[in-house]
């Protein structure tokens, strides 16, 4: 039906009015000459209204003085009417012409490059890159066939070392350079003079000299910030005499390598109670689905009036209605209400410094490297009454301690 | 005259009947019979017509063979009208065969 209904609108139709008392002989007489006639319907007593192809009107004049039933067209619908009715009006179809011409036209140009990085760009600026581009013919206002995009894409690559990858799409009017940078040499690679220094306070354990000049040796106490190994190493040697190391030349300036470990220790003091109260969830809880309007009004629209329980945690999420750019004044609100409970626990004495050191433990974990070793561990009680213990915790560790610190040589 | 024509296009017909019977063909196939299809009261299909005798909003008047049916309803119209089939429109609320 539908499908009909759009080819009538092309091919274009006429409403007409049919007049006279015999009009079921002019109906009769359309259908064995076989004229398509629809949407035939009665006005009033002596008058119908009906559906014609502008092509048949002249065939229905003929009918039309045989059954003598004239009829009038009261209306034209259609594709060629309107056709017509443009040529009438030729600054507007030219208008709209020129629109389609210009908005293709223009849409067969590069309006905007970007360029665009998984990583932030280290080597080189947007600015380079697009320079690169604008150099190479890829610039705003240059038509997009003349765009070699693969070729372009390779003659930056090869113009550009810093990149290893360089691809061109073009989206529309806009023209994307997507850039991988070639990947930072590592500035450790190159010698660089540094000292190993102690990263914290402690007591050597073992020491590892990969280059360098060891300062401390095992048993040591050092301190945060102590040189432990030097990057300034005078080559020694051995007196034949005495058999002590004599230092002769002029030390040389190296990169400190090496593995320190140490022990370690670290301390919280933590205070637990013994008697523990609170509140905690009882796992019952209710919703809340409400629309708020503006800043003012809030519909309920299911759930509880007002909270359900005597104390309570509330939960609240809040989305607003957004339509494209549009934010709506309108927020669906989802309240979740928990219904709390006081507890009361008690932990003992020995349950609440156990509670303390894995406390305390779990606060110092996050000093520690990650692969350090707990060797020892001590609980002192500090303070201590029938609700609370206040404890200081020790721990002991095992780890390397050893940090590098570069620095300038001094040069003469 | 007339009497005796009747008399032979009916027998003829009562034969045609019977063939169509005999080898399951259906009726409207051989015998030119309208064959009405209705979607509830809203549309009405009509295949095998013999033209219109009469057409008004309340009521539209179709030739078929053997007699008239007449369609009576509200705000009736002609939605499609070819050689072989009508379509009807509107409120249906009475179809009644004229012999």
């Amino acid at each position: 039906m539908l499908l009909a209904r759009i080819l009538n609108f092309f091919w274009g139709f006429c409403i007409i009015r049919v007049a006279g008392s015999r009009k079921e002989r002019f109906i009769n007489l359309v259908i064995t000459e076989k004229i398509p006639l629809w949407d035939i319907r009665q006005i009033d007593e002596e008058e119908l209204w009906a559906k014609v192809y502008v092509s048949d009107i002249g065939k229905l004049r003929h009918i039309a003085r045989k059954s003598r039933c004239p009829f009038k067209i009261i209306a034209k619908r259609g594709l060629p009417f309107l056709l017509l009715r443009a040529e009438k009006r030729k600054g507007l179809v030219a208008g709209i012409i020129l629109f389609m011409i210009m908005l293709y036209g223009l849409s067969s140009f590069v309006w905007f490059v970007d360029v665009q990085s998984e990583k932030p760009l280290e080597l080189l600026t947007k600015e380079e890159i697009l320079a690169e581009a604008e150099s190479l013919g890829l610039k705003p206002g240059q038509p997009k066939g003349k765009i070699r995009t693969d070729e372009l894409a390779r003659k930056m690559a090869v113009n550009l070392p810093q990149l290893t990858f360089v691809s061109i799409e073009i989206q529309g009017t806009l023209a994307k350079i997507e850039v991988v940078e070639k990947k930072v040499v590592a500035e450790e690679d190159k010698e660089r003079p540094a000292h190993i220094v102690a990263a914290k306070d402690g007591i050597i354990e073992e020491i590892l000299v990969l280059a360098g000049d060891p300062r401390v040796k095992v048993g040591d106490t050092v301190q945060k910030g102590q040189v432990l190994i030097s990057g300034i190493a005078l080559s020694k040697k051995i007196d034949s005499q005495t058999g002590e190391p004599i230092e002769e030349g002029l030390p040389k300036i190296v990169e400190a390598k090496g593995i320190v470990r140490a022990r370690v220790w670290y301390e919280a003091v933590v205070a637990t109670p013994v008697i523990e109260t609170g509140q905690r969830k009882t796992g019952a809880k209710k919703e809340q689905w409400s629309v708020r309007l503006g800043n003012q009004k809030q519909i309920i629209i299911s759930g509880p009036r007002t909270a359900p329980y005597q104390s309570y945690e509330e939960e609240r999420q809040s989305r607003t209605i957004k339509w494209r750019n549009l934010n709506l004044p309108v927020e669906i609100v989802h309240t979740i209400f928990y219904e709390l409970e006081t507890y009361r626990y008690n932990w003992g004495r020995e349950g609440a410094l156990k509670k303390a050191r894995a406390e305390a433990i779990e606060e110092l974990k996050a000093k520690m490297p990650i692969n350090s070793k707990i060797t020892d561990s001590k609980v002192e009680v500090l303070e201590e009454s029938d609700k609370l213990i206040k404890v200081r915790v020790w721990i002991e560790t095992r780890e390397d301690i050893a940090v590098k610190q570069y620095f300038q040589p001094e040069t003469d | 005259m007339l009497k005796a024509t009747r008399f032979l296009w009916e027998k003829t017909r009562r034969i045609q009947n019977q063939f169509a019977e005999a080898l399951e063909i259906p009726q409207d196939a051989l015998l030119d019979l309208p064959r009405i299809t209705m979607i509830g009261d809203a549309q009405l299909y009509l295949e095998n017509h013999k033209g219109i005798i009469e057409y008004s909003t309340e009521k539209i008047r179709v030739s078929v063979l053997g007699g008239s049916l007449e369609i009576i309803g509200k705000d009736l119209t002609l939605k499609n009208i070819k050689p072989d089939e009508i379509a009807a429109y509107g409120t249906i609320k009475q179809l009644v065969f004229v012999k």
